[in-house]
Order: C-alpha cells, then sequence, then structure tokens
C-alpha cells in the first residue's frame, strides 16, 4: 500500500452485535463490506466498530468473515435466550421516556417547573455522561461484559485490536457507515472526524417512515428520527439512499428544517436470494411447499399492511372461493401492535387454515419459498425499498404490490399495483391469479424475461464509483474565522475576530486540525485599520511543537497595503498530519485578526 | 413654545424593557429635549411592575373582575373601565397628576376614557388630547387570544378593544402611530391630524466589558441573536417559523435568545417537540445594556421571526442598526420597508424558507456595511425617528390656546 494510499473504513459495529440471521440492513451492511473489499485492492478497505468512545480497528478471523454463513443455520440459543420485559431502547430514547413518564406522572400545575428543570439538567446529564467517571464506568462495564462473553462465545467471535492510542483515522480516509446508526451514539463523533480529522464520512438513508409515519412505529419517533436525520445530514459528506423515494423524502426533510444540504447518491440494493450448498427445510417449510401458496414476505407489523391481505381472503371466502384458494403464508416475525390482526385471523372460520405463519426461516428455506410460491405479496403502506418485491422477481415470481412508496421503481412494469387500502381490489387479483391460468403465464413469462436481478456486487460497484470521487477530491480551500476556531491569551476574541490589547504574547493559535498530505497556501489577514506598529512571530507547527515554518512581520500600519494579506505562507505535507496549527506572537504594536484562508494548490 | 404634556401610559418607564417601555421612555426623553414641561402618570398594568412616582399600583385581580368575568389577558381593557367609571380610581389616579397639562399624550388606548374625563372635570376642556398608537390594538388582541380562547369569545373580547380604540381614534384630536400602515389604516377610520413617528433605536457603546458579558453567555460560539421580550406574538412567532424540526444550525452554532423571551421560550414544551431546537438554544435571558451591546455587537445575524402584530418592531431598528445580517419576515420590516432589499436584508416568511436562510447566512462571512450603506441606516435612530413629533405637538397646542 501506497504510503499517503486512503483507508476506506467500513463501520460494521451494527454486524458485529447482531446476533440472528442476517436480514435487511445488517445484510446490507455485510455485503456491502464483503463486495469493496473483493473490489477493492487487498488492506484499502478495513472494517472499525464503536468501541466505548471511539472507533478501534475490527478484525475477524477468516472463517467467520461471512457471516451469510452463520446465519445459514439456526441459532438455537438465541431461543433460549430470557426474553426482556420491555423492548431495550438507546440511551437517548430511554432517557427521554425517563423523562416523559416524569413529566407524565407529576401534577399538572407543576409540569412547567419540572419540564425547566430537565432543560436545565439535560445539559448536565450529557455532562455527566461524557464526564471521565462515567467513561471509567462504561469501560469497566465493558470489560467485564467482555470477559463474560469470552468465556462463552465461540471462535468466531470478533477479535478487537487497539494498540494504538493515536486516531484509527488520516486526513482523507472515508468512513462508510450504513448500518443501523440511529441505535448507536456515534453521530456526533462523525462530525468531530469530519471537522477535526478531516475524514469523509458516508452513510445510508434507508427511509423516513419513522418520521412520515410514526402511527405504525412503537412510539413517537418522529421528532427523535428528525433529530437523526438532520444530525446525518450535517455529519456525512455523501448520504447513499436506497431508492429515489427515500432520497426524496430525505431531501424534503432537510428542506422543510433548513438543514445541511448534503450530496446524496441512490444506489440499488441487491435481490439475489442466498443459495444454501445443502439445502435442509424443516418439516414446516417442506409441508407447506406441498401445496399451492401465495408467499409475503415480511415483518408483521402494521405498516407491512398484512391486514388487506386477510380482508381479501376473508372477502373471496365470503364469495365460496374457499376450497380453490392456495394457502397465504406469511414469513417474518411478528411485531408491535398485529395483536388484534393476528387473533382474528386466528377465529376467522371463513379463512381457518388458509393462512399460516412461519418465522426464523433459513436463506435455504427462504429461497425454496420463494421458488416454490405461486406468487408473491407486498401490500405495503409504504417503503423505503422493497427488497422482498426485487427477490421474488429476480426469481422470476409473479408479484402484487402496493403502489406507494418505493415499491414502483423496485418493479417497474413487472408488477400488477393495488391500493393498499383497498381490499376487494387484492381479492380480485389474488383470485385472477389463482384461477387464469393463462394470465398466470403471462405475467410469469413477462417477469423472467425483463426482470433485470440486481447483485450486491452491482450494488458495491456503483459505491465505489461514489466513493473514488470522493476519495480523489482534492482539498480546495477552507475559511477559519480566529474568534471563533482559535485561542488567544493576549487578545480578546470579539465574535469571528481577534484583537490585540496592548500586550505581547501568544495573540492567537488554531485551528489544530487534521490536514491532508498535498501543497498548501495559508493567508492570514486582519484589519489593517486597527494596526499599530511593532512586529510579531508567525509560526506552523504540526503536533503544536514540530516547527514547519515561521515568519516575523513588522506590522505596518501604512494601510496602503490592505489589500494584501498581513501574512502568506506556501508548504506541503509529504503525508497526512493530524495536528496542524497556526501561531501568532505578538512582540509588541497592535494588531486584529479577522481570517485566514487555506487553499489546496 | 414651553408646554406642558402630560403622558398617561399603563407601565413605568424608570427601567424600561419592553418595546412600549422604551419607546414612551424615548418620546419623553424627546419631549424634554424639545424643550417641553413632562410629566408622566399612569397605572401600572401588570403587578410584576415595580412601583413608580406618578401611577397607581396595579388593581387586584378581584376588582377587575368586577368589571370583566375573566380579565385574563384583558387587564388593560378593564383598567380602562375602571379608571374610567369608577370613582374612587379616578380620583386616585387624578391625584398623581402634578401639573395642568396643555396637551395629554395617551400611550395606547387604555387611559384614553380617563383622560376624557379628567379633562372635562379637572381641567375645564381646557386640554387637547393625543392618542399614541402602538399598533392596530384590535387586531393584535385577538391573535393573541386566539390560543386561549374559543372564536366567539374571542369576537366578544375583540369587540371590546376595537371599541375602546376605535374611540380613541375618533376623539383624538392627534393621532401618533408607527408605521406607514398604521397611518394608512388611521386616515381611513378619522379625519384627525395623524403623524408617523417610528420606533427607533439609540446609538450603543461596545466596551471590553460588554464584549467579554457576551462572551460568557455565547463561549466564542458563531451564533445568531434573538432579542424580543416575553410578549406573546414574540413567543409565538419564534414557534411558527422554528417548530416542526430544526437543523438550520450546526452543532457549533446558537441562537441566542436575550429578553424575556428566553424565559417563555425556555419553559416551553415546543422548545422539545421541534428536533435539534432545544440543543441549539441558548438562553441569555434579561441581559444589561452592556451586555445586549456586547451581543449586538458579536453576533452573526439578528433573526426577526415575527409573524404577527402591527406596529413597528424595535428590535428591527436595533438589529438595523447594528449593521449584521438580518433574517427577518415582512411583519417584523414593518415600518422599516425602504431597507428591504438592501445589503444584508433577508426576507423569509414560511418556516422552511426562514431556516433555509438561517443555514445559508450562518455560513456566509460576516457581513461588512461600507459608509453609504452604514449612514443609511441612521434614519433608525431615535432622534431622527421622532423628529415629526415636535411641529405636531406644537401645532396641536396652537389649537389649543385658540
Amino acid at each position: 500500500m501506497k504510503k499517503n494510499q486512503q483507508t476506506i473504513w467500513i463501520n460494521v459495529t451494527t454486524s458485529a452485535n447482531w446476533n440472528r440471521p442476517v436480514v435487511g440492513i445488517v445484510r446490507v451492511e455485510v455485503e456491502l463490506k464483503t463486495q469493496l473489499q473483493k473490489l477493492y485492492p487487498q488492506g484499502i478497505v478495513k472494517e472499525c466498530v464503536w468501541l466505548g468512545d471511539k472507533f478501534v480497528e475490527h478484525t475477524v478471523k477468516q472463517e467467520s468473515l461471512t457471516t451469510t454463513a452463520k446465519s445459514q443455520t439456526k441459532d438455537s440459543t438465541q431461543e433460549k435466550e430470557p426474553s426482556l420485559l420491555y423492548p431495550v431502547l438507546p440511551r437517548r430514547a430511554a432517557l427521554e421516556m425517563i423523562a416523559q413518564g416524569s413529566l407524565s406522572i407529576i401534577p399538572v400545575k407543576l409540569r412547567p417547573i419540572a419540564s425547566r428543570f430537565l432543560f436545565i439538567s439535560k445539559h448536565k446529564i450529557a455532562r455527566i455522561l461524557v464526564s471521565s467517571t462515567y467513561h471509567k464506568a462504561r469501560i469497566w462495564i465493558s470489560k467485564a461484559s467482555a470477559s463474560i462473553q469470552k468465556t462463552t462465545s465461540d471462535s468466531s467471535q470478533p477479535v478487537i485490536s487497539n494498540k494504538k492510542q493515536e486516531s484509527l483515522f488520516k486526513a482523507g480516509d472515508i468512513l462508510m457507515s450504513v448500518g443501523l446508526d440511529w441505535e448507536y451514539p456515534y453521530l456526533a463523533e462523525f462530525s468531530r472526524l469530519r471537522e477535526a480529522e478531516a475524514v469523509k464520512i458516508v452513510t445510508c438513508c434507508y427511509d423516513l417512515i419513522p418520521v412520515l409515519f410514526p402511527q405504525y412505529c412503537v412510539s413517537d419517533v418522529a421528532t427523535r428520527f428528525t433529530r437523526y436525520f438532520i444530525d446525518l445530514a450535517s455529519s456525512s459528506d455523501l448520504v447513499f439512499c436506497i431508492s429515489k423515494q427515500s432520497e426524496k423524502d430525505l431531501k424534503n426533510l432537510l428542506n422543510k428544517t433548513g438543514a445541511a444540504q448534503v450530496k446524496t447518491k441512490v444506489f440499488p440494493l441487491g435481490d439475489n436470494v442466498p443459495e444454501a450448498k445443502v439445502p435442509e427445510l424443516s418439516d414446516e417449510i417442506t409441508a407447506i411447499l406441498t401445496e399451492p401458496f401465495i408467499l409475503f414476505v415480511s415483518t408483521i407489523e402494521r405498516r407491512k399492511n398484512h391486514q388487506v391481505l386477510y380482508q381479501a381472503y376473508h372477502l373471496l371466502c365470503q364469495q365460496g372461493k374457499q376450497a380453490q384458494l392456495p394457502k397465504l403464508v406469511f414469513v417474518g416475525m411478528p411485531g408491535w401492535g398485529v395483536g388484534e390482526l393476528l387473533k382474528d385471523i386466528q377465529l376467522d372460520p371463513l379463512t381457518q387454515g388458509l393462512i399460516l405463519q412461519c418465522n426464523h426461516v433459513t436463506d435455504a428455506e427462504l429461497r425454496s419459498l420463494y421458488e416454490s410460491a405461486l406468487c408473491c405479496v407486498y401490500p405495503s403502506l409504504y417503503e423505503g425499498w422493497g427488497l422482498p418485491v426485487g427477490e421474488a422477481l429476480a426469481l422470476g415470481k409473479i408479484v402484487l404490490s402496493s403502489d406507494r412508496g418505493s415499491l414502483p421503481e423496485v418493479g417497474g412494469d413487472l408488477v400488477t399495483y393495488i391500493d393498499p387500502w383497498n381490499p376487494a381490489e387484492w381479492a380480485a387479483q389474488i383470485w385472477r391469479v389463482t384461477a387464469d391460468v393463462k394470465y398466470q403465464k403471462t405475467l410469469s413469462d413477462k417477469v423472467k424475461l425483463a426482470y433485470q436481478s440486481r447483485s450486491w456486487q452491482d450494488a458495491a460497484q456503483s459505491i465505489k464509483v461514489e466513493l473514488d470521487t470522493l476519495i480523489s477530491k482534492p482539498f480546495t480551500s477552507q475559511t477559519f474565522y480566529p474568534g471563533y476556531d482559535f485561542t488567544s491569551e493576549v487578545g480578546q476574541r470579539i465574535g469571528p475576530i481577534i484583537q490585540s490589547k496592548g500586550k505581547a504574547g501568544f495573540l492567537f493559535s488554531g485551528p489544530n486540525t487534521a490536514m491532508s498530505a498535498g501543497k498548501y497556501n495559508i493567508k492570514v489577514w486582519d484589519q489593517a485599520s486597527d494596526r499599530e506598529p511593532g512586529n510579531c512571530n508567525i509560526s506552523l507547527y504540526l503536533d503544536s511543537s514540530r516547527l514547519i515554518k515561521q515568519k516575523n512581520i513588522v506590522i505596518d500600519s501604512n494601510i496602503e497595503n490592505a489589500t494584501l494579506p498581513f501574512a502568506e505562507f506556501t508548504f506541503e505535507l509529504e503525508e497526512a498530519e493530524q495536528d496542524f496549527s497556526i501561531k501568532c506572537e505578538l512582540i509588541s504594536g497592535e494588531l486584529t485578526l479577522e481570517r485566514i484562508n487555506l487553499i489546496g494548490l | 413654545m414651553k408646554l406642558n404634556i402630560l403622558i398617561l401610559c399603563t407601565y413605568p418607564i424608570d427601567t424600561p424593557r419592553h418595546g412600549g417601555q422604551i419607546r414612551v421612555k424615548k418620546i419623553v426623553d424627546y419631549y424634554r429635549q424639545a424643550g417641553f414641561q413632562v410629566e408622566v402618570a399612569g397605572v401600572l398594568g401588570s403587578a410584576s411592575y415595580p412601583a413608580s412616582v406618578g401611577f397607581d399600583p396595579s388593581p387586584s385581580i378581584n376588582e377587575l373582575a368586577k368589571i370583566l368575568d375573566n380579565p385574563f389577558l384583558m387587564e388593560d381593557v378593564a383598567i380602562a373601565k375602571l379608571y374610567k367609571a369608577n370613582d374612587k380610581y379616578f380620583s386616585s389616579l387624578a391625584k398623581q397628576i402634578k401639573q395642568v397639562p396643555d396637551v395629554i399624550h395617551v400611550e395606547q388606548p387604555w387611559l384614553f376614557g380617563f383622560a376624557q374625563r379628567y379633562i372635562k372635570e379637572k381641567l375645564n376642556n381646557r386640554s387637547k388630547l393625543i392618542y399614541g398608537s402602538q399598533n392596530i390594538e384590535y387586531q393584535l388582541k385577538a391573535s393573541i387570544l386566539k390560543t386561549y380562547f374559543i372564536t366567539d369569545e374571542v369576537t366578544q373580547r375583540e369587540k371590546q378593544v376595537k371599541q375602546l380604540e376605535m374611540h380613541a381614534i375618533t376623539e383624538a384630536d392627534g393621532i401618533v402611530c408607527v408605521s406607514q400602515h398604521d397611518l394608512e389604516w388611521l386616515t381611513q377610520q378619522t379625519q384627525t391630524s395623524v403623524v408617523l413617528a417610528p420606533n427607533g433605536v439609540s446609538e450603543w457603546n461596545v466596551t471590553e466589558q460588554s464584549i467579554d458579558e457576551a462572551n460568557q453567555i455565547t463561549k466564542h460560539q458563531k451564533f445568531a441573536l434573538f432579542c424580543a421580550s416575553g410578549h406573546p406574538p414574540n413567543v409565538k412567532g419564534f414557534f411558527d417559523l422554528f417548530g416542526d424540526g430544526f437543523g438550520a444550525m450546526n452543532h457549533n452554532e446558537k441562537i441566542v435568545i436575550a429578553g424575556s423571551a428566553g424565559y417563555a421560550i425556555e419553559g416551553d414544551e415546543r422548545v422539545h417537540q421541534s428536533a435539534k431546537l432545544a440543543a441549539r438554544v441558548a438562553i441569555a435571558g434579561l441581559v444589561s445594556d452592556s451586555c445586549l451591546s456586547g451581543l449586538l455587537h458579536t453576533a452573526h445575524c439578528i433573526v426577526l421571526p415575527i409573524t404577527q402584530g402591527g406596529g413597528t418592531n424595535l428590535k428591527t431598528a436595533e438589529a438595523l442598526w447594528s449593521g449584521k445580517h438580518i433574517i427577518a419576515t415582512t411583519t417584523a420590516m414593518r415600518g422599516f420597508e425602504t431597507f428591504i432589499g438592501q445589503q444584508g436584508i433577508n426576507i423569509a416568511d414560511t418556516p422552511a424558507i426562514f431556516k433555509q436562510q438561517l443555514r445559508e447566512i450562518m455560513a456566509r462571512p460576516p457581513l461588512v456595511l461600507n459608509q453609504p450603506e452604514r449612514e443609511s441606516r441612521a434614519i433608525v435612530l431615535w432622534e431622527q425617528c421622532l423628529s415629526p413629533l415636535s411641529p405636531f405637538m406644537t401645532k396641536i397646542a396652537q389649537r389649543v390656546t385658540q
């Protein structure tokens, strides 16, 4: 690897902490990491995880590199884990819930006072959470937990290497994070890495459902996720979106809130359903495969709209078509808010035995189900993409789908679209596909002929194009305003400027930023009208101690020179540096520093 | 011509804080500089005002409730009726007045009825009456009441305010107003002479200490400044424009809220309901003049998120004189329309545009006005804003003596 070769870091915190079958976002993270490691020369793409309060390099033994293999066998230990009384929330959400709960149970009259107290305490709690004591406690807990895990884990557990004390990243590196990022507290770190360490941050937007449709989520998550997307935009150089719809939704939200207009790029998710080397099927799946069935692959939750399929089946049964109807198979875990629906399905004598559920399905079983299904259905009320539609089409299946959100982007004109709020229409289309063999064949042939499957390699390739553009993008320029970005020992910081106050000493020092290798020009601008004759030393440093340039400059109060910078330097860095600073020692006279321009040459 | 002028109002002006107080204080100063003898008297419109010479204490809520069933947000109307009709209260305020005025200037319509009775009973009709309009009061009151009352109740209360206001407009010998918009409206309501004397600003000094005081609040971060009293329209405007998610500022930037609006916003749950808003707000609250001048001097931009109310905003004049970038609604620029389109003045009337403009302007370099631009803003200084008052009062006074 070349000395100044930038590294592409993939944040694998989500998959490294995942113990269940690899689906959805976890699959995206795993597949992209795997494919990008294949596309780039060895050593360019590395993995990192969030540990405590920083990113550390993550290395995994070769045999467990692809968690796909892990997903092909059921995790029997998982079923033995005792279930928690309530689902675990991220720390921020948990604190919000505590605050919300406290406000809810105290008397109405005291709420304004309590609200004010919580607002004031918020910052104090935040300080405690970042305090050294808290960190020590977390590290201790983390170590204790790691030692417990070590005694119980198998050989495929990740090995954390954290030998270096300094930052994992060097200026110009890319950090790509496409996992469940809202579940982790590292968004602020993205922002810091971007500003202080010149790391380019690449993230992903899957969908804005919690913001647009909070009613389909566990609690009122709209504010939390609005906050998340605002932060995501301000801490990213590039946000990948998994559909045009998600990109549009994200941009709308950013416009509405006045958030940073981050660059976005749509990339296609892969839709190839993994093939098992040894397809082992459970008795339950084997039994399903013996009869015709319609398949719906999705977690069972309100937004996915299993309701409309149940209603359609109920209508068809009312019409006396019960005996001819294929089974309707739901593949996915039951989630929140579907208890009544599942009860209806269980008790409805008309649809009795027609609607089946199965979960913990392996990749091999899923593929078999897709391959044998009469058709696949997807009546979701909103999607950011709709991977099961793509997977079904990739295997040549007829798809009946809702027309909402991004779904038309997945299936184009190969899918029959139906209003997700219209059970009668769903019943009619299901019946037509079931009963009209000729129609069935026409639709199926059309899909098999025209659908262009998207592989994960294709997805990674389109990502690579963008990463290559980003990595080769040269540094152009940056303006520092010393009053905000620098410190001063003998001057006064007045908004953006620093003004001397008649004392000799360090007038300014900063910005202590990371810089990529390259040639630079730096211009120091002052307010010429404020000058009082004297002189000063201006020095450029690396790591605050390695002097790279120094000039003694006479402070000339002749303002004929006002159109020229007060000082100017040109210099070259052979390799990326973590800490660049410029310092001014005022020896005599008066000086008001206005701005500093750093220009890449 | 040396005139005796009595100014009647419902707030003390010893230490002016809110816009109404500042305006009256400046008018008093201006009249005195013009050589007039000025006496200030009135009734404290709220128990939160400190006692002041010439002012009756705030009537108890029980007293006001005898006038209006529910005086909440209608205290000024109740005071108007009480001091006009109740002999005890009338006499009490009348005793506060020490001079014999040639002209009585009633700021806002609340004590107009009292003034009329006073002229009739105590001055033998030998004084004329100026109505100092700060707003189209009934419209402003209705917009505030809408937050708290159902439509019928709002209509009924609005009617009472309108009655008082129209009485002052039609009965006054002269009217002083604060904006061109108000002037046009007033001239449609009455034949009385109306003069425009907009709200202005005083020049302020910036010292090392004032910068240090400001830095204590801002922690050297780049910030947008919002200066406002806790007057409900100010708070409403803030949430109208910054509610529903606030992404307009980076993590190292803040909106500093100076004035009592800060406390009202801090204690309002809407600040937490708008994503990221609470994290970007820094409450300065009531600050000294010195600190305020430091804040005005070090701010990157000044926001004027005002969505309701007539009249003119004192804070707009202050923002204009600061020479900083300004983001304002059209409503906030009322009375200062001539500045729209000038360097550094940005108008935004919808939440999305306001927030987008704020983000864009926070990323711009600091605003630097050239000398002619700077000079063009001198018309917002009080001495220029109030300059039409002297000839106007003299004209009215001459009518008095005729």
